[in-house]
């Protein structure tokens, strides 16, 4: 038997159950979230982290949640969005289907990377809270230009 | 014919007409005299209610001609099921959560129109395999046949959930609908008949060409599809759609609008 094979990393039998994985890490959440089981209120709002050379961003999808109910706390690494939403109900009007319902969240991620803390910004556009986070300069990507010789 | 209305930033819309003649009934105040008996004595007539993209549609049409008990079931399991997931909250048009209370003198067993019933937010999980299942044997007609694929398979587009608040008042019934990321431009609600479709696909964010996504739980492209039945007290022409924050918020004004009283009719003796 060679146990050679096994012992490697990137193994047959790893590579499948990375396969099998996988494929339970995208369909899972596309099901889910199709038959509309995922509840802001449960899982808190789903986020997208990006990063390019010089900036991570980060996206959460909180529609009518408010500025001012909004906190976003940058620490040891770590951002932390915390906010609330209360129900809106018109004037004078009776409920006859509330799906939305009240939201109480808070969320922290980890950041791959240092970051400037003075320099991070937060905007809301369109119900999506989008934070721009500089990488500190010591966590840039830096272009290496490579020389003949 | 179906028209279509572009959505304005906070402010009344314009309104693009089809061309042929109106399908809207009750165009005037003047029109036929509202009636309030409906087939299963729910007020599945008046007010607005759920027609999930995927499932609903040939469910409906089944609904429609429905004769078999079994479809009976679909009406007392869905609530149950849904229920289960600890997210609905299943109110019915007389605003009770009892699937049998009714409005109105039991007439029968009727057609059960689950989907036309205010409230009844999700299908049985296999309602469409249920419907296809209890048409078959007892009645075949053969322009039912094909539709047996998708009944029994669902709709190949996948679209994603609209969270949708229906609030009531005097005046007009007031749709909250959640569409994080759509812009204006992204959002189309089309009516056709007395359904209305909150249909819009939500474009990923442009980003630099050289970044990378390292978490990813928010889709890059929504596709978002909803259908709402609307009754006929709903005054469809005057619909009022903004969007703001992410929430689209559609104002249906209803047809007689204040008048809640019934009127009393003098009959002259002969």
């Amino acid at each position: 038997m060679n146990t050679q094979a096994l012992l490697t990393p990137n193994n047959a039998m790893n590579r499948v159950r990375y396969g099998i994985d996988r494929m339970f890490d995208t369909m899972v959440p596309a099901f889910v979230r199709n038959i509309g089981l995922t509840d802001a209120r449960l899982t808190g709002p789903s986020v997208n982290l990006i990063e390019d050379d010089d900036r991570l961003y980060v996206e959460a999808e909180l529609p009518g949640v408010a500025m001012e109910d909004l906190e976003i706390t940058v620490a040891d690494n770590t951002l932390t969005i915390s906010g609330a939403r209360s129900l809106s109900v018109p004037d004078d009007a009776t409920p006859l289907r509330q799906e939305r319902g009240e939201l109480v969240f808070e969320r922290s991620l980890g950041l791959p990377t240092q970051v400037e803390v003075d320099a991070v910004e937060a905007r809301m556009v369109d119900g999506v809270l989008r934070v721009t986070l500089p990488k500190a300069s010591t966590s840039r990507t830096r272009r290496i230009a490579v020389t003949q010789g | 014919m179906a028209i279509k209305i572009q959505v304005k930033d906070n402010q009344k819309f314009d309104r693009t007409y089809g061309t042929g003649n109106g399908t809207f009934v009750n165009r005037s105040v003047n029109a036929e005299p509202r009636t309030t008996t409906t087939s299963n004595g729910f007020a599945g007539q008046y007010g607005i209610s759920d027609v999930r993209p995927s499932m609903g549609c040939p469910v409906v049409r089944m609904m429609n001609r429905g004769m078999h008990p079994f479809t009976y079931g679909l009406n007392t399991f869905a609530p149950t099921v849904a229920n289960a997931f600890g997210r609905f909250v299943p109110t019915f048009a007389n605003g009770s959560n009892l699937p049998f209370a009714r409005t109105e003198p039991f007439q029968g067993w009727m057609a059960p129109n689950t989907f036309e019933t205010l409230g009844t937010t999700m299908p049985h999980p296999f309602a469409a395999w249920l419907a296809g299942l209890a048409t078959t044997p007892w009645s075949t007609p053969v322009d039912e046949v094909d539709v047996m694929p998708e009944q029994t398979f669902g709709s190949t587009t996948m679209t994603d959930f609209v969270p949708l608040d229906i609030y009531e008042n005097e005046d007009e019934y007031i749709l909250l609908a959640e569409l994080p990321g759509a812009s204006v431009e992204d959002v189309d609600i089309l009516v056709e008949g007395r359904s209305l479709t909150i249909k819009g696909s939500i474009k990923p964010t442009r980003w630099a060409e050289n970044s990378r996504t390292l978490l990813q739980e928010k889709p890059s492209f929504k596709s978002i599809e909803r259908t709402l039945l609307l009754g006929s007290d709903v005054l469809v022409e005057d619909l009022d759609a903004t969007l703001a924050e992410g929430i689209l918020t559609i104002r249906l004004p209803k047809l007689n609008a204040g008048c809640t009283t019934a009127q009393r009719v003098m009959v002259a003796a002969a």
